[in-house]
């Protein structure tokens, strides 16, 4: 397994327990304990589950195991696929902090336009690298 | 990887790409407004992400690595139906809000979405099975192969 595999697939499992966490503040907002803060992380649910956890996992399972792409480069361009592990990463951890403060602040506001842009790279860095290794047996 | 999966998996890498765009439009427009109908674009992206990306990335890879009858992959014109149908789904999905007065396209892509998984179901049906029975099938299937060569000769 690839060293940047294991840091997908090993940070797709964090995700995936930081969902579940942020579903049981939403239930426990939903009975009216806990600052009302909580509610507005309800994206933040969502995309934890989807973007963390889902496409990364499938996202280090797929550079690992799909077609070669050349004998001298199996996996395409490695610092490709290492771009999107941090910037998927680290605007998906940006929106986590930024998205409940939105309103609160122009500050907050641009920090989820970075996040956004951040998360939108890496998904798009990941096709890139992926695209060419999509064919059919030789 | 079969030229039905390498279908599946480039339109479900597509999907990705858009589902991320359309969801990077909204998140911006959420921190500093920039785009009135961006609103508009996330019944769009929840099923780009859901059924574009995810959905027909799976069934891609079920369609190649799923047991197999011999050399063939039994029902394949299921699974090419399935993609077609997902496909106009998903386009139809997508240009409903820009349409005005057209929620029946939003009806009719939902129906093509669950038709879609409907047909892949149909296929990939008996292709669930334990490793014996695939084994035997194969060894059944190079048989009857073996059989028909010498059968011409």
């Amino acid at each position: 397994m690839p060293r940047v595999t294991r840091w997908f697939v090993r940070l797709s499992f964090l995700y995936l327990v930081g969902a579940l966490l942020i579903g049981f503040g939403l239930a426990v907002r939903r009975m009216g304990w806990g600052p009302v803060m909580l509610a507005r992380l309800s994206p933040v649910y969502f995309h934890f589950f989807m973007l963390g956890w889902a496409t990364q996992l499938i996202f280090g399972v797929a550079h690992w195991m799909f077609p070669n792409y050349a004998p001298d480069a199996p996996r395409g361009r490695e610092i490709l696929v290492w771009f999107t592990l941090v910037s998927v990463n680290v605007g998906l951890l940006l929106r986590a902090f930024a998205e409940p403060l939105v309103g609160q602040g122009i500050f907050w506001g641009w920090l989820v336009v970075v996040a956004a842009v951040l998360q939108w790279a890496g998904i798009m860095t990941f096709v890139w690298n992926t695209w060419p290794r999509v064919r059919p047996r030789r | 990887m079969p030229k039905l999966s390498v279908w599946y998996v480039r339109a479900s890498l597509f999907y990705m790409a858009l589902g991320g765009t359309f969801g990077a439009i909204i998140l911006s427009h959420k921190g500093v407004p920039w785009a009135p109908w961006a609103w508009r674009l996330l019944d769009a992206h929840i099923d780009v992400v859901l059924f574009g990306w995810i959905t027909l990335l799976i069934l891609g890879v079920a369609y190649w690595i799923l047991p197999r009858f011999g050399v063939r992959r039994g029902r394949e014109g299921w699974a090419q139906g399935a993609l077609v149908s997902m496909n106009l789904g998903l386009v139809l999905v997508i240009v409903t809000p820009w349409i005005p007065d057209a929620r029946l396209f939003l009806l009719v892509g939902r129906v093509l979405e669950v038709l879609a998984v409907v047909a892949f179901v149909v296929h990939a049906w008996p292709r669930v099975k334990p490793l014996m029975v695939s084994t035997a099938d194969t060894m059944a299937q190079a048989a009857k192969e073996r059989k028909n060569l010498q059968g011409k000769r």
